[in-house]
């Protein structure tokens, strides 16, 4: 119980984020536009009558308070507005952002996984295997992670393993293989998860599972390496202090096989501060997988989002960004509860 | 150990479903499949609200127009589900140019198996003009008789009924269909070719479909339109099942359109035009990153790619890709705003440190401009060949393009303009450009070097503006002295350059410069109301002298476009006039060479 009452609270502090997150949204694109949001709407042909019109039909003439409480009478309500960005002419968010947000979570989750299950084992190994072979393997390894730009990897990836010239392994970009989806439908519309691995399974369709996973190794791999160089790294000076604890060597001198040791007694305790880590990174990875989804012309939010900036289509923006809080407020949410999980000496509430 | 043995599975899981799934079957092992690889998606798919190159691409495939460009030509006309295009020899206008007559071809169908008849052509330039979407290509039907009135109403039931009165358009029998016009147009044939004159199946159109549902209250209407205005509820203009479907007489139908990814077109089995298509399937794939596009051409994934003209230099001999490169209708021109009308940004006389609002009503300051610009050097240098120089305000290819020699480089005309202008002691002006745009802002340096080699007093600021948040409403307000600009055609005939640029009525350039030059605007009259293709063009031939005479523009350049294709793609032809140029315009002259 005082785990849920502790779970409402948090989530009841939603409420403020939110209020905050589209006021400052709002704000910044009125200014930006030097209050007229009509612009992104707004074409070269257009007569000053046309203009006058699509203003009046949508709310643009008003001020800034009317404009802004309409918002959030809607929101209230749980529309979030039309986009012109995302096709099929002026389209409901709520519609854009069910076909894509399971797009981008599939991507994160495999990143995600990508990065945690090669990351902790490495940073484990690489901190006790202190400054051998592996150690400084792995050192490399997790600086090459934090300083190359997403753009220059996934574009050596799939030079290296989506080209005839290269090893021709993985394809260059996309969901799914277009020609395969005639005969494999559940490719083209994905039910009822929206995500492509887990519903190709659910249907039985093994060939549309393999090509769907052969589509998201590369776009996973390129997200997830950054966070997984951070995770290594924070894994290994974590280990390295524990290491040096009295428990541990108390541990290892009582005769214990020195596998349990490292794993029960040191792995468990290092990872409390890259548990941290890993939820704040899931969040910034479900955010911030534009350039990603652009390069792997993966049909995510992020890619939408791009696109909704530059047009300056302010329901579309306004949308993301309470998305991405709402993403990073349950993340942090997820870490207490798993920190508390974790040790039990962290009390929740 | 147990976690690393889960990575080693899951390798081995990915290595062995690569080796299953590229033997997996295809619906492609039989069929030729086209894909272009492009940097957008449309916005719709609604020929009475779609005005963009990327839904265009799909329409000019699915839809027919009554006429259209013969092949790479942007000036001939064809029949395409009409027996002939309407002329004064073959009866099809009349003698005063206000009426044009259209004959069907028998047999024609649209992809859903219904014949088109004329109460189909009727349905679809009615719907264009009475939906009139607010920012729609239903302005180019604005002569359509009653079109233009019906435009300024709120479009009540009544003010429907006053057009459909006005007989516009009219079913003279099932497969005859006639135009009238509230005046003479001659870019008339020519604007019925632009998507918006595509011709849609009314039969399903009118049926009732649940996405109209939230938007409209009801899933359909008597008339297939969407509700008129109503006891203070403002006309509805958007039809969205229309939005995302098709249903015409081109080559192909749609198959499905995955939004922000991809849309598929299949051959249409009722087309009865020709040539008949000789691929299957046409994918056109929405891929944002160039180097995706190239390794995609490379691993012949991609049969044609967009390279814009700055990077083409990436494909150029390269074995897996063929460039042609034609010059496209786009022109690139700087606007001299006769009168600014924000005080701020009116130029400065470097003597007497007064501001000068009216800067560019002066030829001889408009005069100094055009000759101190290095036309040469902005080809050769800035778009790096890209472009030839514009020489007037029509583009050439175009019908009605003058083969002016236009304006040359020339600093010492220059220097006499500016000592003939009302500030031979220099000025200060401000020049824009869209930010982001890097032809413009070379052609603002260029500029910039050219006005200050010929005085020290001269100073000129070049800066960028955002286009959707500065650069647009503070043109149009006349805000600004300066600035570049750019122009695309909606119908290849002269009209559609020399209106925006020299006639102040139609809203658009000329207004923003505030140009107005009577003389010129009876000119441009007397041309579109003449019927005469030979008198057409002297007449046009006289509007462009004129412009150019006056320095009215700083006429720089009109763009090339590269063309990027695999060398085992046949059949492609460059229509300037085509959506989506340089990538392939009609897939139905498309084909591949099997390796």
């Amino acid at each position: 119980m005082a785990l849920a009452g502790y779970i409402a609270r948090r989530l009841l502090l939603l409420v403020p984020v939110m209020l905050g997150v589209t006021l400052v949204t709002f704000s910044l694109t009125w200014v930006a536009t030097q209050g007229d949001l009509s612009r992104g709407y707004v074409t070269l042909k257009m007569t000053d009558r046309q203009v006058e019109q699509l203003k009046h039909a949508k709310g643009f003439d008003q001020p800034f308070y009317i404009q802004y409480g309409n918002y959030l009478a809607r929101l209230a309500t749980g529309d979030l507005g039309v986009t012109k960005t995302a096709g099929f002419g002026e389209r409901p968010i709520n519609d854009v952002i069910a076909q894509r947000f399971p797009a981008t979570i599939e991507l994160t989750i495999v990143a995600m996984l990508f990065a945690v299950l090669i990351g902790i084992p490495l940073g484990t190994l690489s901190a006790i295997r202190r400054d051998k072979p592996l150690d400084h393997v792995s050192r490399i390894a997790a600086l090459s992670g934090v300083s190359i730009p997403i753009f220059w990897l996934g574009l050596i990836l799939k030079m290296t393993f989506a080209t005839h010239t290269g090893i021709s392994l993985f394809p260059l970009g996309g969901r799914y293989s277009t020609s395969l989806a005639f005969t494999h439908p559940v490719l083209f519309e994905p039910k009822p998860t929206g995500l492509l691995l887990v519903d190709t399974l659910l249907a039985g369709d093994v060939d549309a599972f393999g090509d769907a996973f052969l589509h998201i190794v590369l776009p996973g791999v390129t997200l997830g390496y950054a966070t997984m160089a951070i995770i290594t790294r924070m894994m290994r000076s974590s280990m390295l202090e524990v290491l040096r604890q009295d428990y541990v060597r108390t541990a290892l001198a009582k005769g214990l096989p020195q596998r349990l040791v490292y794993k029960k007694h040191a792995r468990a305790n290092a990872m409390l501060p890259t548990v941290t880590v890993i939820g704040l990174a899931f969040g910034s990875l479900l955010g911030g997988a534009v350039l990603t989804e652009t390069i792997f012309q993966w049909p995510g939010l992020g890619e939408w989002s791009t696109q909704a900036i530059a047009s300056v289509d302010s329901n579309a923006v306004l949308s993301f960004t309470i998305l991405v809080a709402i993403i990073y407020v349950v993340a942090n949410l997820a870490v207490d509860i798993v920190y508390a999980y974790l040790d039990p000496r962290v009390r929740l509430g | 150990m147990r976690t690393g043995a889960l990575v080693a599975s899951l390798l081995l899981l990915a290595l062995a479903l690569a080796g299953c799934a590229s033997k997996g079957p295809t619906a492609s092992a039989n069929e030729v499949v086209f894909t272009t690889a492009n940097i957008g998606d449309p916005e719709s798919l609604d020929p009475a609200y779609d005005y963009e190159q990327n839904g265009g691409a799909v329409l000019q495939n699915v839809y027919d127009t009554l006429v259209y460009y013969n092949r790479a030509s942007a000036t001939d006309l064809v029949p395409t589900i009409t027996t002939a295009v309407p002329s004064l020899e073959n009866g099809g206008i009349s003698e005063d140019g206000l009426t044009y007559t259209f004959h069907l071809k028998p047999g024609v169908r649209f992809s859903d198996g219904t014949p088109l008849s004329a109460a189909d052509v009727k349905f679809s330039f009615d719907r264009v003009v009475l939906m009139n979407g607010p920012n729609s290509p239903a302005w180019i039907d604005g002569v359509i008789a009653g079109a233009e009135a019906y435009g300024t109403t709120p479009g009540t039931a009544q003010d429907r009924a006053a057009y459909v009165a006005e007989g516009g358009v009219q079913v003279l029998d099932p497969s005859t269909v006639q135009f009238r016009l509230s005046k003479p147009d001659a870019a008339f044939l020519y604007k019925i070719a632009y998507t918006q004159g595509s011709i849609v199946s009314s039969k399903a159109f009118k049926a009732p479909h649940p996405e109209r549902q939230e938007s409209w209250g009801v899933a359909s209407t008597s008339d297939g339109l969407p509700p008129p205005a109503s006891g203070g509820r403002r006309a509805v203009t958007r039809d969205p099942w229309a939005d995302r479907n098709a249903v015409g007489t081109g080559p192909f139908k749609l198959d499905r359109w995955v939004p922000g990814d991809k849309v598929i077109l299949r051959k249409n089995p009722y087309y009865s035009g020709s040539p008949k298509p000789q691929v299957d399937v046409v994918v056109l794939q929405k891929v944002v990153d160039l180097n995706t596009r190239i390794l995609m051409l490379q691993n012949k994934e991609a049969d044609d790619i967009y390279v814009s003209p700055s990077d083409v230099v990436q494909v150029q001999g390269k074995s897996f890709a063929r460039v042609i490169e034609q010059p496209s209708f786009v022109i690139v021109t700087g606007i001299f705003t006769r009168h600014v009308t924000n005080t701020q940004e009116c130029p400065v006389d470097a003597v007497s440190q007064q501001a000068d609002c009216d800067f560019f009503s002066d030829v001889n300051m408009r005069k100094a401009f055009a000759l101190s610009f290095d036309y040469q050097k902005f080809v050769d240098d800035v778009t790096h060949n890209h472009a030839i120089q514009l020489t007037s305000v029509v583009p050439k290819g175009m019908f009605g393009y003058a083969d002016l020699r236009g304006t040359q480089y020339d600093p010492r005309q220059a220097q006499a303009a500016l000592q003939a202008s009302h500030h031979p002691g220099g000025f200060k002006l401000n020049v824009y450009y869209n930010a982001g745009n890097a032809l413009r802002e070379g052609a603002a340096q260029l500029l910039k070097s050219g006005l200050e080699a010929l005085s020290p007093s001269i100073k000129v600021n070049v800066q960028p503006l955002d286009w959707a948040t500065a650069l647009l409403p503070g043109g149009k307000k006349s805000g600004f002295a300066m600035y570049f600009i750019g122009w695309s055609p909606d119908y290849a005939f002269p009209d559609d350059y020399v209106k925006p640029f020299a006639d102040d009525r139609a809203g658009q350039y000329a207004a923003w410069a505030k140009y107005d030059d009577a003389e010129l605007k009876a000119m441009i009259d007397d041309a579109l109301a003449t019927v005469d293709q030979g008198q057409l063009e002297q007449k046009y031939a006289a509007i462009q002298q004129h412009m150019t005479q006056n320095y009215d523009y700083l006429y720089l350049a009109q763009q090339t476009n590269p063309h990027v294709e695999g060398p085992w793609v046949r059949g492609y032809f460059y229509n300037p006039m085509d959506s989506n140029q340089p990538l392939v315009g009609h897939y139905q002259y498309m084909s591949k060479v099997r390796s």
